[in-house]
């Protein structure tokens, strides 16, 4: 079982719900998103430009940095492939987020811990989908098995050509994104 | 779009100057110690001492950096981890620097028991070294922030190191007298030589990111030579680090001015490791360069919303 997130770049159009839906979700303040969406372009020569959206969730990568920096154990890799912090164990000393190359991780200076997306693990333990998954009305984002060959993401991965965010760094993300 | 690092921030940069300058000036007066090189004990015992607190600085400002202070044995708990490695060599490095000053200070009864104390040097130093060279390492975990990388760090820093230990024993002979030692001559020639050792690395490190490395690291270097770090890299790292104390190597050998040579290079040393700290730019994602707005300003931003509401709620109430 390895949970694995595939984004439809070609179908967000940057309404920011999958953002708001997870700082409800989790209780966030106003000023921290583990889910943004950050706007690409526009790109080109006037009149022919183009632009897209880039969500940007927690890769939870195979090879994750953050879990082999953390010097406490908080930051843990799942068996099924996500990663989670433990906020009884964090120290808030950052070194996550300094290693971590697409600067997913947030401090909560309140708690004086670090916190991420965690997937929605509860949700998914339950048989539900990722609070952003379930809120994207476009059907931009899928979750699923990665191990399961049959799996709706495993699908998209063959059939889109969709692929991580920056596999050069060698940290092999779960979150794959189909480009426009 | 990352324009500087900002993560860890002067905390983290004042540990990994303290914990080096400590480490450093301790296992300059320990080597000194251990090949009987003459040294007055009102040095060696001034200087060890200084090592130790400076280091225990370190670790002190290290405490402050972490968000939950109350949690930091757990740093201990987990040997895989770089941080934890770093952790313990401070720690062990403490411990051991503490019983050598001991041993210079009359109060304890074993005071002048010079084989046990060149032993617990010499433990010292291999700690202290370790202590100097882990943060390369460390910094070079950051896979998308290719400015630092691990094995060019690791000689320059350790030549960095090397460099402000021998400034803070010079420093420390100039104040206690000790200054006219035969072993601070020779260090001072080979402060000279790391000095200029230290001009090569450099120039060499970031001519190397200029050209090979990706793109964030050719932007850490953009930042450091012409963006918001140049005030720091040219007249702290450059002129102050190094320009200044090879030209007072012109000025004589007075204690006065190995006093000041020092601090001009300890200024640089500390230059040198705020600024590469800042310099570390993560890989810019799809879009990060239409961040307009640093987090700093959507506070004050927000702090004028709140204010403006504030104003409007007062204005409608009648007040």
């Amino acid at each position: 079982m390895h949970w694995g997130m595939v984004i439809d770049l070609r179908r967000c159009v940057g309404c920011h719900a999958c953002t708001v839906a997870c700082q409800i979700e989790n209780n966030l303040p106003l000023g921290e998103t583990w889910n943004k969406v950050l706007t690409v372009g526009p790109e080109g020569d006037f009149p022919l430009l183009v632009s897209h959206f880039f969500p940007r969730p927690c890769m939870h990568c195979e090879d994750a940095p953050c879990v082999d920096g953390c010097p406490t154990g908080a930051s843990q890799k799942r068996p099924d492939g996500i990663i989670i912090v433990d906020g009884e164990r964090c120290i808030g000393c950052k070194f996550c987020m300094l290693v971590c190359p697409y600067g997913v991780r947030q401090f909560e200076a309140d708690k004086g811990i670090v916190q991420k997306c965690h997937l929605c693990y509860e949700r998914l333990e339950q048989g539900e989908m990722p609070r952003c998954v379930e809120t994207c009305q476009l059907k931009a984002r899928h979750v699923g098995d990665l191990d399961d060959p049959g799996s709706e993401v495993a699908a998209l991965l063959k059939q889109a050509n969709a692929r991580p965010l920056y596999p050069h760094l060698g940290t092999k993300p779960s979150v794959y994104y189909i480009f426009p | 779009m990352e324009d500087k690092q900002a993560i860890w921030g002067r905390l983290a940069a004042g540990y990994f100057f303290c914990a080096a300058l400590g480490a450093m000036v301790f296992a300059v007066i320990a080597f000194l110690d251990i090949i009987s090189s003459p040294l007055d004990g009102k040095a060696s015992g001034t200087g060890s001492f200084l090592g130790l607190a400076v280091a225990g600085l370190g670790g002190l400002l290290l405490l402050a950096e972490l968000g939950n202070k109350k949690r930091f044995l757990l740093v201990f708990s987990r040997m895989q981890s770089i941080m934890t490695k770093g952790a313990l060599f401070l720690a062990c490095f403490i411990v051991l620097a503490a019983i050598y000053t001991s041993f210079w200070f009359d109060i304890f009864p074993w005071a002048g028991a010079n084989a046990g104390r060149r032993v617990i040097g010499f433990l010292g130093i291999i700690f202290a070294v370790a202590l100097v060279m882990y943060p390369g390492l460390e910094l070079g975990e950051a896979r998308g922030r290719s400015f630092w990388n691990g094995s060019a760090l690791v000689p320059l820093w350790l030549t960095a190191a090397l460099t402000s230990g021998l400034a803070g024993v010079i420093l420390v002979a100039a104040v206690t007298g000790a200054s006219i030692a035969p072993a601070i001559a020779l260090l001072d020639k080979i402060l000279l030589a790391l000095i200029v050792t230290k001009v090569i690395l450099i120039a060499a490190y970031i001519m190397g990111m200029r050209r090979a490395a990706p793109e964030e690291a050719r932007r850490s270097v953009a930042t450091l030579l012409s963006g918001s770090l140049k005030n720091i890299f040219w007249w702290g790292i450059v002129v102050c680090g190094h320009i200044i104390p090879c030209f007072l190597y012109f000025g004589g050998s007075g204690a006065g001015i190995l006093a000041i040579k020092s601090l001009f290079v300890l200024a640089g040393e500390a230059c040198l490791r705020a600024a590469f700290l800042q310099a570390g730019v993560r890989v810019s994602l799809p879009g990060e360069d239409n961040e307009w707005y640093q987090e700093e300003e959507i506070a004050v931003l927000a702090a004028r919303l709140e204010q403006t509401w504030q104003e409007r709620a007062a204005w409608l109430n009648g007040k």
